[in-house]
Order: structure tokens, then C-alpha cells, then sequence
């Protein structure tokens, strides 16, 4: 079972990436008990980039 | 002059009036600090109490740590300040990485509220010196995230350093891990425990009087410091 949360965030112009991972680090997933990845989506509509991070939460840290 | 004991009340929390009170009944002077405060106004030691700060938004304590008074407990906990964080403060003060270690969801997923058998094995701290080593008390917990967990290095320091502040007795209530219910910092000066002392200062409300020593305990620690 993988319980987690997908947070996207919009950049306007070029995704920051070093920017999304010091926001997933440290506020978005508690690295002590979360991992967390990045992904960047093109939105074709408006040409914006958005960086998903996914916290995959361990030892029955979900939340509901 | 009575030692300054600073509470901080951030959106949320719930128990900075008990804890406030717990503080004046063991003869110190309470200090209401305010999340938005840039400073701790150099009171002696600094009481993060429970609650739901934020909402418990994101995660328990996630956001609280980024209070702006937050910098200030965190710069005067590394210089000695004494810290005690309790339920929602304890969890605050992981998330500040100012403990190491998480609170997750109770292993059972339901909330517990009851009086809780605790055991204190480091009596070294500001905090509990005035307990003896291995006294059993009974204070209130009431928590849905209070299961403590960290690696098994981190678990197996805490032992060896002598850092696992109390266990709890008589049955382990939300899955924590070796059953603690408290611990400190390496200097010993930060603690936090997930029940509750502020609630056990008085026989009318409280299940017992066990939890103002945690109270007297910094009042001798402080008395002793500036003696």
C-alpha cells in the first residue's frame, strides 16, 4: 500500500528545481520519515513548468 | 526574583493555559510568548505546550517551526536554554530537528485519551531532576500522532547516551518505538515527552500531582543556576 500526497507547484516562467527540492526538504515531507521525488510537467495550455513532489510516507505515517 | 518561564501560543494550541498555570502553581512566573515574537524576551526557560498549532497542517509541528519566534527558542536552545516541548511541542521540536526522531499516526490509528503510566529513567535533565531515577508517575495523554519513531541508530544513541527521558508503563498506548514517551537533546537541556504534565498539577482536575515536578524540576535547575 503507498499512501502518499502530490503537491504541484507553478513556476511562472523556467521550474526552479534546486528551489522545488529546499521546498519539499524542508517544509512540503519530513525527510526523517518521508521520501519525497521531483517531476516536471510541461502545461501545454499556458507554457508553464510545474514540479510535482510526491511524499511517499513510511511506517504508517499517512495521514487520512 | 522569581525565574521567568516563557509559553509560547502559536494558532492552535491548546494547552499554553494549563501550561502557563502549571508554571505559577510551582512557583515560577509564566511569560505568554507569541508566535509572531521575534524574541523569547530572555525568560529563563521556554514551555512549547500542546495543541493543534496551524491546524496540524501538512504534518503535526510543520509549520509552527517556522514561526518567527521559533529561530529564537531554536538559538536559545543551542546555547543551553532550557526547552520543554510537550505533545504538539514535542512535535514541533522534531520537525526543528531540534530532537531528532518523528511523532507519526498512532500505530492503531485512533486517537488516545487516558491516563498513561509513565516511567522516568533520566532524572539528569532541567526538566526532571527532581524525580528519582525509575519513579513511576501517571499523567494524561491525548494524542492521535504520538508514536515515536527513529532509525535504529538513532534509537540505540538515545539509549546509550542515557537520552530516553521516560517510558511508558503498564501497556504502550499508540505503537511508539522501545515505548518512549520522552527524550532530550545530546546538551539534555531540550526534552520532549508526547502526555502531558501541565495537566496533573492539581488533585481537582488532574489524575494525580505527578506532573508539577516537571515544573519545580526548572525552578531548582534555574534556582541553582543563578545561585
Amino acid at each position: 500500500v503507498r499512501i502518499g500526497r502530490r503537491v504541484e507547484i507553478e513556476f511562472a516562467g523556467e521550474a526552479d528545481l534546486d528551489l522545488a527540492r529546499e521546498i519539499a526538504d524542508k517544509l512540503l515531507a519530513n525527510p526523517v520519515i518521508e521520501d519525497f521525488t521531483l517531476r516536471t510537467e510541461e502545461d501545454p495550455q499556458t507554457d508553464e513548468a510545474a514540479a510535482d513532489a510526491d511524499a511517499d510516507a513510511r511506517g504508517g505515517s499517512g495521514r487520512p | 526574583v522569581n525565574a521567568r518561564i516563557g509559553v509560547v501560543t502559536f494558532p492552535g494550541s491548546l494547552d499554553d493555559g494549563d501550561a502557563a498555570r502549571a508554571v505559577r502553581i510551582a512557583g515560577g512566573e509564566a511569560v505568554r510568548l507569541w508566535h509572531a515574537d521575534a524574541t523569547v524576551q530572555g525568560v529563563d526557560a521556554v514551555v512549547l505546550p500542546g495543541g493543534f498549532s496551524y491546524g496540524d497542517y501538512l504534518r503535526c509541528g510543520a509549520i509552527a517551526r517556522f514561526a518567527p519566534v521559533m529561530e529564537a527558542v531554536a538559538d536559545g536552545a543551542r546555547g543551553g536554554l532550557p526547552v520543554l516541548g510537550i505533545c504538539n511541542g514535542f512535535q514541533i521540536l522534531c520537525e526543528a530537528h531540534l530532537l531528532p526522531g518523528a511523532l507519526t499516526r498512532n500505530q492503531h490509528l485512533h486517537f488516545r485519551n487516558c491516563d498513561q503510566g509513565v516511567r522516568l529513567e533520566s532524572t539528569g535533565t532541567p526538566w526532571t531532576n527532581s524525580f528519582t531515577e525509575g519513579q513511576e508517575i501517571l499523567i494524561p495523554l491525548k494524542s492521535g500522532e504520538g508514536r515515536y519513531v527513529a532509525d535504529a541508530a538513532t534509537l540505540d544513541s538515545l539509549e546509550a547516551q542515557g537520552r530516553v527521558v521516560a517510558r511508558y508503563t503498564r501497556g504502550n498506548p499508540n505503537g511508539s518505538q522501545r515505548d518512549i514517551a520522552a527524550i532530550s537533546n545530546e546538551a539534555g537541556n531540550v526534552v520532549g515527552i508526547m502526555p502531558h504534565p501541565e495537566h496533573a498539577v492539581e488533585a481537582q482536575t488532574g489524575p494525580s500531582l505527578d506532573g508539577l515536578t516537571f515544573f519545580t524540576s526548572i525552578l531548582k535547575h534555574l534556582a541553582g543556576a543563578t545561585a
